[in-house]
C-alpha cells in the first residue's frame, strides 16, 4: 500500500532544515558497536528539540562497506548491521510523528561488485540484458576524455574482469561498476527500489552522482543530455504516483552545469551547490566577501519551485574540484597544514577543527548557511563541534560515532571500545570528555543551544528558505551584506538584512540603504530596534567575526506621518481649491497657480532628479500640461457629468537667477482619504502641498507615487495612444508608441509597478521584473538619442546585447518637432554593471600579485599597427577577465556594425568619413586641450609629488599636443562615420551571465542634443573604453592600497600590465569582429592617429574633471596622456 | 405560518439554499424552547436549519421560521462548559450538509442570551461581511478574570485582535472559516482529544480573515464540572500556550494592535470580597514554589514577587508589567520544555491568585475595572519585544 507524503506544503523543502547522519554512527541500541534504526529512534526527540526538519540518512542499505555504504549490494533491504526493514518502517513512522520528512539515498550510477545484477553480469553472454547491466568494453581505451574522479586510488576508469573476459566501466572506485542506462532494464530496476521507498513514506531521494549516469565517447561523460532525459523519467514516475516528494541532485559542477538538472521542474526539485562552499571558507580566511560574491553571480536562476542545498561540510572531503588551481593552492595552504588532511581533490576535515575550534568563527559560517538562500544541511555532531580523526582511512575521519555523553563509547554504545566500527574522537580538545550532548544539553551556552535556537530563528521567516538575494557593496570587502525579500502570500512583504564580518576585527561599514528610507532596522535575535534608515549610508558596527541580521520594518505609523505631516505643513499652504470642479485647469490660474510658483522652488531642489541643486530658481512657468486617465478608481470624486480628475503631466519652465531655464516635466496627482495616507507614508517627499477641496483635505503631489498613474504610462504606450494637451486640439499632443519587442516582453496579465531607487537624473519606474520606464525628467527638444538609437538597434539592426527598446511617449509639438518625455526597455538580470564588476576582478589580482615580485613584461597599449601579445604571465595572472575583455570587444564591435546597419533612415545610415569631420573633431580637441591646460596651470602648484612631476612634464608636451591635433586635420579622411554610443565606460554596461549588455545611449548628458546625435567615428567609442580600462586599474590599485598600505607604488608595474594586456584583448576582438565590414574603421595606420587623438581627448576630459571635482584623482589623467604613443605621423593625402 | 420540522434528513430540496445553520448544545426541554423562541425572533426571515443533538418531538408552537434537524453527532454532554475540537469539526459538516453560507454555534446556556444579540451574532455572517463574529459579555465584575488576565491580552497583543473573550462559549463562522475550524480540529480528533479547545481568533486572524467582535449583552457562563482552579487554568493556559507556538511564525510578524471600544459596564455594583486567602495562596506558594519559578523566571521577576510577598495585604499590588513578563515566561517555558508542562502550569496558580487579588484589590479602591483591564492590556502590548526578544533567544542569563 502506498503511503502519503508526510509534508502537506508541497515546498516543504524550501523551508526545511536537513540534517544529514549515518545510521552506523549515530547510536547504537544493541551495542554491537554499530549504529542502528533502534538507537536512531531513540534520538529522534534530540533531532526533534534542536529544530531540524529533514533527516538524509546515508546508504544503509547491505553493502560490503567499501565506500561506507555507497557500494549497494540490495537496493531494496536494510543492512541486517542497522536492523531490519521493519526497524525503518517504525523508524520513518516515528520521524514523521514529530514533524521530520526523511530522505534517503538512491545510487544509481553505480553498484557494488557484490551486487547479484553484477555477479550475473560478468557471466552473461556479451549483448545479453543481464550484460548489459553494465558498461563493458574489450578495450580500455573508450571514453578517454573522462577524468579520474578518486585520484588517491584509482589509475584508471577502466578494470579488466577475468570472468568477463572485459573490462568494466566505473567512474569511482573499481569495486564500484557503474550501470548501464543504454540499458531500459536499468530504468525499470531503478524506477522499482525508488517505488519500494517511496510507497513506504519516504519524502526525498537523494541521487548520487547523476552527472555520470551516460557515457559517450569524445565527451568528459559528464552532464551528457542523455542523462537528462534518465532524470526526466525518474521524475516523472515519481510525480504520476506521488505527491510532496523531492529529488535533490549531486552534482558536483559549477552552478551553470547544474542548472539543467533543475530542467523546467521537471528533473530535480533540488540541487547542491558545491562551489559556494570552499569559497565561504576562502572568504573567511582571506577576509574578503569576493569569493562568496562571485560565485553568487555565477548562479543561475533557478525554477521558482526548485531550490539549493546549501551545505558547510558533509560525509565526503570539502571538496575543491570547483576552485581554480591557485585557488585550490590557498585553500590546501589555509585549510590543511597536515598533508593527511587531504584527500582526492579536497580536504577531510570537520567544521570545528577547520577554523580552529573558534567559536566565533563556527557561528559565522552557520549564520550564512542560515541566511543565503537555499535550503541547509547540517551535518551531524557539528552542532556541538565535533572534531575528526586524519588518522583513519578514506573520509573515515569524519565519519565517526556521535558524543552523546562522556561515558563510555562517547554513550554512543555500550560494547567493548574495541568492537566500535571506528573509534570515537579522544583527543584533548574534541574528544567525547569535552565535546558531547549531554554536556552542551546543560550548558546554556554551548554551541548546541545557540545552533538550536537559530535554527529556530530561521523557522520563524519564510523568507529565508524563498526569498531573493540581493547582495550590497560596500566599500569594506571585509564586510557581506546583503537583503533577503520576500513577497509573502497574503501581500506582506519580508525583508531582511544580512551583515556579517569576516574579518577577525571589528570593522565599519557604511550600507546604501536609501531605497528604505524610513523604515527601522530590528535586529532579528535580541528584536532591537535600531535608528531608522534615512537617505545617508546607514553606518553600522561589525564585531570580529560577527553578523547582524535586521528585519526591516515599516516605522511605526503615527510618528512617521506625523513628521511627514508636519513637514508637509511646514513647507506648503494649505490653498481652498476648488479641484473637482474645475479639474487641472485650477493649477494654472489664480490660487492653483499661486501655489505652483510658491511651492516648486522649494520643492525641487529636494527631488534627487533635479539636476540644478546648485543654482536658485527665479520663477517657475506653466508652457502646457496632459490630462492622464489614471488607471484606477480616483479617489477624488467630482460633480456629475465631469469625467474622473485622474493625473497630469505640466510642462514647466523653470528659469534660474542667473538668467537660464530648463524645461522639466512634472506629473501630478490630487488624492484623498486612505490613498493620501498612503502616499504621505510611502512617499513623502512627493508631496507638494495640501488642498482644501469641498471633499475635504487632499494633497497634491508627484503623480507617480500612485499605481493607478504608473500603469496609465504603460497604457499610453501599450494602446499607442495619442493625448491631446490643455491647448487647442491637434497642437501639442502626448503621444505613446510600442516597439515590435513590446508585446512578447510585456506577456499577459498584471504586471505591479514600482518606482526605483537607484535613477539619480529621472525617475525609473520597474514593471515587475519585466520592464523599466525611464521619465525623462530635464527635457530638451528632439528625440532622446538613447530612444533613438534603443529602437534602431531593436527594430532594425535586431542587435540582442541591449536592453531591449520597447516603447516611448513623446511630446509633440506645435510644428510637429518631438520631445521626448519616457522611454521603455526590458530590465536585463545581471550580476552589477561593468565597473563594480571590474573592481572586483582587480581585487583579487592585486592580491594575487601583491607579494610576489615585479612582472618580468609589462607589455605595451595596444595599436591597431599589428597584434598586440599578451604575455602567459598576463594570461595566468590577469586570468578570466582577459577573457572577458576579449568579450566586451566583441560586443563592441557587433554595436558598431549593428548601428552601420544598411538602412534608408537618414538618421543612421553610415556616411563615408570626410575632411570636414575630421576638422571638427580637431578644433573640439584643440578646445579641450586649450580649456584643460589653462585649469592645470591654475591648479600646478597645489600638487605634491607625483602629481607634480606628472603635470609638469604635460604641460611642458604641449606643444607636442597640439601637433597631434594639426595632424589630425591634415590627415586623410577613411571609415565611416555611423551613430555611436557616446559615453561609452565599463559603467555603461551590465555583467549579465556571463556576456554584456550595453546600456544608455543618451551620449554624455552634458553635451547639447544636436552634438549627441552627430554621426563619429566609432573609434570614439573604443577610446573611452580604454580609459576606462585605465580608471578601472588605478581605482582597483587605490583600493587594494587602502588595505595594504606597504605595497604602495610596487604594483604599478602590474597596473600596467593589467591595463596593457586587457585593452590589447579587447582591442584585438574588436578589430577582428569588424574585420565583418572591412569599410568601418578607417586603415590601420589613420585608425591608431584617430585612436591616439581620441584618447588624448578623453584624458584631457577627464583630467579637467577632476580638476574641478576630484583633486586626489588627477594621476589617472595625467598617466593616461604621459602614456600616448609619441608618433604621430599620420599618412598624408 | 411555517411548521417547524425534526429530521436527521436533509430537506434541503423543500426550502431552498440555507442562509445559516445554528448548532446547539445538548438542552434541557425547557431551555430549549427557551432558546427557540428566542431564535425565531431573532432569524425572522431567514432560511435557517437549527441542529440539536437532543431528541427534540416536532413543535409549531414557537412559530418558527426555521426547521430543526436532528444532529446526532452534536456533543450531547450538558456539563460542557466550551466549544471543543468536536463542536467544530460537526458545525462544519453542518455547514457542507446544508450548504450553508455560515454557521452559528452556541455553547452551554446560549439559552440565556438574548433574542438581539443572537440577531447581531448572526447578522455579519448572515450578510456575508465577516467571517468570524465573536461576541462579547456583559459580565458580573469579577467574572471572567481568567479571561482577562491572560487569554485576552495575549490574543490581543500577539495576534492583533481585538476580541474580550478570544474562548468565547458562541461564535458565527462563515463557510470558510468553519472550514479552516474544522481542519485544526482534525488534527486533535484524529488522535482522539475531541474535548482540545481551539482558539478561532488567533485561527482567523492567520487566515487573514475578517473578524469582528459584537455585544450581545448579558450571559450565563458555564462553569466546568471541575470547578478546580487549577485544571482550568492549567487547561486553558495550556492549550494558549500551545496554539501561541504553533503559530510563532505569523505574531512575531503582527505589530498593529487594534484600538479597543470601551465595556460597557455592569450595572451591578462589586461589594468587598475577602482577598486573605488569595494573598495567603500565592506567599505560601513563594516559599515552596521557588525553585521551580526560579528556572522559569528571570531574577527581576523574582526579585519584584519577593516584594510583593511582603507586601501587607490591604497595599498588595501586582505591577501590570510584572504579570506581562511572568505570563510571557511561563508561555516561554511552555515552548521550551523547561519543566514538565503540567507542573509548570501548576505553579502558575498561584502567581494567578496574586494578579487577581490585586486586581480586586485595585478595583475596591476606585479603579474601574474596565480601566485595569486595559492597562493590564497595555502592559501586554509595552512587553512584548520582551517575550519576542526571549523567543527569539532564550538564554537563561538575562535580567
Amino acid at each position: 500500500m502506498k503511503k502519503l507524503g508526510s509534508a502537506s506544503d508541497p515546498l516543504w523543502y524550501k523551508d526545511a532544515v536537513i540534517y544529514e547522519l549515518h545510521v552506523r554512527a549515530f547510536a547504537d541500541s544493541n551495542n554491537d558497536g554499530v549504529g542502528d534504526f533502534p538507537g536512531l529512534m531513540s534520538k529522534l526527540d534530540y533531532l526533534q528539540d534542536l529544530g531540524v526538519t529533514c533527516l538524509w540518512l546515508l546508504p544503509f542499505f547491505p553493502s560490503p562497506l567499501r565506500d561506507d555504504g555507497y557500494d549497494i549490494a540490495n537496493y531494496v533491504d536494510v543492512n541486517p548491521s542497522y536492523g531490519t526493514l521493519n526497524d525503518f518502517k517504525q523508524f520513518l513512522d516515528a520521524a514523521h510523528q514529530r514533524g521530520m520528512q526523511v530522505m534517503i539515498e538512491l545510487v544509481i550510477n553505480h553498484t557494488s561488485d557484490r551486487h547479484p545484477w553484477f555477479q550475473t553480469s560478468r557471466l552473461a553472454p556479451p549483448g545479453s540484458p543481464e550484460r548489459e547491466m553494465y558498461v563493458w568494453s574489450p578495450t580500455d581505451q573508450l571514453y578517454k576524455d573522462a577524468r579520474i574522479i578518486f585520484t588517491d586510488t584509482e589509475k584508471s576508469n577502466w578494470t579488466w574482469d577475468e570472468t568477463a573476459q572485459a573490462y568494466y566501466w566505473h567512474r569511482f572506485f573499481s569495486h564500484q561498476p557503474d550501470l548501464n542506462f543504454d540499458n531500459p532494464r536499468v530504468m525499470n530496476e531503478v524506477i522499482s527500489a525508488m517505488r519500494f521507498w517511496l510507497d513506504m513514506g519516504v519524502d526525498a531521494l537523494r541521487l548520487d552522482a547523476i552527472p555520470y549516469l551516460i557515457e559517450r565517447d569524445g565527451t568528459s561523460c559528464e552532464n551528457v543530455p542523455e542523462t537528462h532525459v534518465k532524470i526526466k523519467q525518474i521524475r516523472a514516475a515519481m510525480d504520476a504516483e506521488y505527491s510532496g516528494r523531492v529529488i535533490l541532485a549531486e552534482a558536483n559542477m559549477w552552478p551553470a552545469d547544474v542548472r539543467p538538472y533543475f530542467g523546467d521542474n521537471d528533473e530535480c526539485q533540488m540541487a547542491f551547490h558545491f562551489p559556494l562552499m570552499p569559497r565561504i571558507y576562502m572568504a573567511l580566511r582571506q577576509e574578503d566577501r569576493l569569493p562568496i560574491t562571485e560565485i553568487m553571480a555565477q548562479t543561475p536562476e533557478i525554477p521558482p519551485s526548485c531550490q539549493w542545498g546549501l551545505f558547510l561540510r558533509n560525509h565526503d572531503e570539502l571538496t575543491l574540484e570547483m576552485v581554480t588551481n591557485d585557488e585550490r593552492d590557498y585553500m590546501y595552504l589555509a585549510y590543511s597544514a597536515d598533508p593527511r588532511m587531504r584527500i582526492n581533490v579536497g580536504i577531510r576535515r570537520r567544521l570545528a577543527p577547520l577554523v580552529d575550534n573558534n567559536r566565533r568563527r563556527i557561528e559565522l559560517l552557520n549564520s550564512l548557511l542560515l541566511s543565503f538562500p537555499g535550503t541547509p544541511i547540517l551535518y551531524y555532531g557539528d552542532e556541538i563541534g565535533m572534531g575528526d580523526n586524519i588518522y583513519l582511512g578514506d573520509r573515515n575521519g569524519v565519519r565517526t560515532p556521535m558524543q552523546w555523553n562522556s561515558d563510555r563509547n562517547a554513550g554512543f554504545s555500550r560494547c567493548d571500545p574495541a568492537r566500535l566500527y571506528f573509534p570515537v574522537v579522544m583527543d584533548p580538545i574534541y574528544g567525547y570528555q569535552v565535546v558531547n550532548v549531554e554536556a552542551q544539553l546543560s550548558d546554556q551556552s554551548s554551541l548546541l543551544h545557540w545552533t538550536r535556537n537559530m535554527i529556530a530563528l530561521r523557522k520563524l521567516f519564510q523568507v529565508f528558505g524563498r526569498g531573493t538575494l540581493e547582495f550590497l557593496h560596500p566599500t569594506n570587502r571585509k564586510i557581506l551584506a546583503y537583503l533577503r525579500k520576500l513577497k509573502r502570500n497574503d501581500g506582506s512583504d519580508e525583508v531582511v538584512l544580512c551583515v556579517a564580518n569576516l574579518s577577525r576585527f571589528a570593522q565599519p561599514v557604511s550600507l546604501e540603504l536609501k531605497e528604505y528610507a524610513g523604515m527601522v532596522p530590528v535586529e532579528m535575535l535580541g528584536y532591537v530596534s535600531f535608528p531608522p534608515i534615512d537617505q545617508t549610508p546607514y553606518a553600522l558596527t561589525i564585531a570580529p567575526y560577527s553578523f547582524l541580521w535586521f528585519e526591516l520594518q515599516p516605522a511605526p505609523i503615527h510618528a512617521e506621518l506625523q513628521a511627514e505631516e508636519a513637514e508637509v505643513e511646514k513647507q506648503s499652504a494649505v490653498i481652498a481649491l476648488d479641484v473637482q470642479a474645475d479639474g487641472w485647469a485650477s493649477l494654472v490660474s489664480g490660487p492653483g497657480l499661486e501655489l505652483l510658483q510658491t511651492t516648486i522652488p522649494a520643492w525641487l531642489p529636494r527631488q534627487r532628479w533635479f539636476g540644478a541643486k546648485s543654482k536658485t530658481i527665479a520663477s517657475v512657468s506653466v508652457l502646457d500640461w496632459v490630462r492622464v486617465p489614471l488607471a484606477s478608481v480616483p479617489s477624488i470624486l467630482r460633480p456629475n457629468g465631469l469625467e474622473p480628475l485622474g493625473a497630469a503631466i505640466f510642462f514647466i519652465s523653470v528659469i534660474y537667477s542667473e538668467g537660464e531655464s530648463d524645461t522639466y516635466q512634472l506629473p501630478l496627482a490630487v488624492s484623498a482619504g486612505e490613498e493620501m495616507e498612503s502616499v504621505l507614508f510611502a512617499s513623502p517627499t512627493s508631496v507638494l502641498g495640501t488642498l482644501t477641496t469641498a471633499g475635504g483635505a487632499a494633497i497634491l503631489h508627484d503623480a507617480t507615487a500612485l499605481e493607478g498613474f504608473r500603469q496609465a504610462l504603460l497604457a499610453i504606450m501599450e494602446k499607442d495612444a495619442t493625448l491631446p494637451a490643455n491647448q487647442a486640439e491637434g497642437t501639442i499632443t502626448l503621444r505613446g508608441a510600442r516597439s515590435n519587442a513590446f508585446a512578447s516582453v510585456r506577456g499577459m496579465g498584471p504586471v505591479v509597478a514600482r518606482t526605483g531607487s537607484a535613477e539619480q537624473s529621472n525617475t525609473s519606474i520597474l514593471y515587475g521584473q519585466k520592464m523599466i520606464l525611464k521619465l525623462f525628467r530635464r527635457l530638451q527638444p528632439g528625440t532622446n538619442p538613447d530612444i533613438e538609437i534603443g529602437r534602431f538597434l531593436t527594430d532594425a539592426a535586431h542587435f540582442p546585447q541591449i536592453a531591449t527598446f520597447l516603447g516611448d511617449i513623446q511630446r509633440q509639438g506645435v510644428n510637429g518637432e518631438s520631445t521626448s518625455v519616457a522611454m521603455l526597455q526590458q530590465m536585463v538580470a545581471n550580476e552589477g554593471d561593468g565597473w563594480q564588476w571590474t573592481l572586483e576582478e582587480l581585487a583579487r589580482f592585486y592580491e594575487s600579485v601583491s607579494t610576489g615580485p615585479p612582472p618580468k613584461d609589462e607589455g605595451k597599449p595596444p595599436t591597431f599597427l599589428g597584434q598586440s601579445r599578451v604575455s602567459s604571465e598576463a594570461e595566468e595572472k590577469v586570468g578570466l577577465y582577459l577573457a572577458a575583455a576579449e568579450l566586451l570587444g566583441q560586443r563592441t564591435a557587433e554595436m558598431h556594425l549593428a548601428l552601420a546597419t544598411e538602412t534608408e533612415e537618414a538618421a543612421f545610415f553610415a556616411e563615408a568619413m570626410t575632411a570636414d569631420d575630421l576638422a571638427s573633431d580637431a578644433g573640439r580637441i584643440d578646445l579641450q586641450i586649450q580649456k584643460t591646460f589653462d585649469a592645470l596651470r591654475v591648479r600646478l602648484a597645489s600638487f605634491k609629488n607625483e602629481e607634480a612631476d606628472d603635470a609638469a612634464t604635460v604641460l611642458s608636451r604641449r606643444v607636442e599636443l597640439y601637433s597631434r591635433v594639426d595632424a589630425l586635420k591634415q590627415g586623410e579622411a577613411s571609415g565611416k562615420v555611423i551613430r555611436i554610443h557616446g559615453d561609452y565606460h565599463l559603467g555603461q554596461v551590465l555583467r549579465s551571465k556571463n556576456d554584456f549588455v550595453l546600456l544608455d545611449f543618451e551620449g554624455e548628458p552634458a553635451r547639447p542634443l544636436e552634438e549627441r546625435r552627430r554621426k563619429q567615428c566609432p573609434l570614439k567609442d573604443v577610446a573611452g573604453m580604454l580609459r576606462s580600462f585605465s580608471y578601472a586599474a588605478w581605482a582597483g590599485l587605490d583600493q587594494h592600497l587602502q588595505r595594504r598600505p606597504e605595497t604602495s607604488r610596487a604594483l604599478e608595474p602590474w597596473l600596467r600590465l593589467w591595463q596593457n594586456s586587457v585593452s590589447a584583448r579587447f582591442l584585438n576582438a574588436y578589430r577582428k569582429t569588424c574585420e565583418k565590414r572591412i569599410d568601418l574603421l578607417p586603415k590601420p595606420e589613420n585608425a591608431q592617429i584617430l585612436l591616439n587623438a581620441y584618447l588624448l581627448e578623453k584624458s584631457l576630459y577627464e583630467l579637467l574633471y577632476e580638476l574641478n571635482n576630484r583633486p586626489a584623482w588627477v594621476r589617472i589623467p595625467l598617466a593616461g596622456i604621459l602614456s600616448l604613443p609619441q608618433s604621430l605621423g599620420l599618412s598624408k593625402r | 405560518m411555517a411548521s417547524t420540522i425534526t429530521t436527521p434528513e436533509l430537506q434541503q430540496s423543500a426550502h431552498g439554499s440555507t442562509s445559516l445553520v445554528v448548532s446547539l448544545p445538548s438542552l434541557s426541554g425547557e431551555a430549549f424552547e427557551e432558546l427557540r423562541a428566542k431564535l425565531a425572533e431573532a432569524l425572522v426571515d431567514e432560511n435557517v436549519v437549527v441542529a440539536t443533538p437532543d431528541a427534540i418531538a416536532p413543535n409549531n408552537a414557537s412559530g418558527a421560521s426555521f426547521r430543526v434537524v436532528a444532529n446526532p453527532k452534536g456533543v450531547a454532554s450538558i456539563g460542557q462548559w466550551t466549544l471543543t475540537a468536536m463542536d467544530y469539526l460537526n458545525a462544519h459538516e453542518l455547514v457542507v450538509q446544508h450548504q450553508a453560507r455560515g454557521v452559528l454555534l452556541l455553547g452551554a446556556e446560549s439559552q440565556s442570551l438574548s433574542a438581539s444579540g443572537l440577531r447581531v451574532l448572526a447578522k455579519y455572517v448572515l450578510n456575508s461581511e465577516c467571517d468570524l463574529v465573536v461576541p462579547r459579555y456583559t459580565l458580573p465584575p469579577r467574572s471572567g478574570l481568567v479571561n482577562l488576565a491572560i487569554l485576552y491580552p495575549i490574543s490581543r497583543t500577539l495576534f492583533g485582535a481585538g476580541p474580550r473573550f478570544p474562548q468565547a462559549i458562541d461564535v458565527a463562522l462563515s463557510a470558510r472559516m468553519a472550514e479552516r475550524m474544522a481542519s485544526v480540529a482534525q488534527r486533535f480528533t484524529a488522535s482522539n482529544q475531541n474535548e482540545a479547545l481551539l482558539w478561532p481568533v488567533s485561527e482567523g486572524a492567520v487566515a487573514g480573515y475578517s473578524i469582528e467582535q459584537v455585544d450581545v449583552g448579558n450571559r450565563v457562563i458555564p462553569l466546568p464540572l471541575d470547578s478546580s482552579l487549577n485544571t482550568a487554568l492549567a487547561q486553558v493556559a495550556g492549550s494558549l500556550f500551545a496554539d501561541v507556538e504553533a503559530k510563532a511564525a505569523f505574531w512575531q510578524r503582527i505589530r498593529t494592535v487594534p484600538a479597543e471600544k470601551a465595556m460597557a459596564q455592569s450595572a451591578s455594583v462589586p461589594g468587598r470580597e475577602d482577598v486573605t486567602s488569595m494573598i495567603e495562596t500565592f506567599r505560601l506558594a513563594y516559599v515552596n514554589l521557588q525553585e521551580i519559578w526560579s528556572l522559569v523566571l528571570p531574577p527581576q521577576s523574582l526579585f519584584g514577587l519577593k516584594r510583593l510577598s511582603a507586601m501587607p495585604a490591604e497595599s498588595f499590588a501586582m505591577p501590570d508589567s510584572l504579570w506581562a513578563r511572568i505570563v510571557y515566561d511561563f508561555l516561554l517555558a511552555y515552548r521550551l520544555r523547561t519543566i514538565n508542562r503540567g507542573h509548570l502550569l501548576g505553579a502558575l496558580t498561584p502567581l494567578y491568585l496574586a494578579w487577581a487579588a490585586s486586581h480586586i484589590l485595585l478595583t475596591e479602591a476606585g479603579t474601574s475595572p474596565e480601566q485595569h483591564n486595559e492597562a493590564q492590556a497595555a502592559a501586554f502590548d509595552a512587553e512584548k519585544p520582551y517575550l519576542v526578544s526571549r523567543w527569539r533567544w532564550p538564554d537563561r542569563f538575562n535580567p
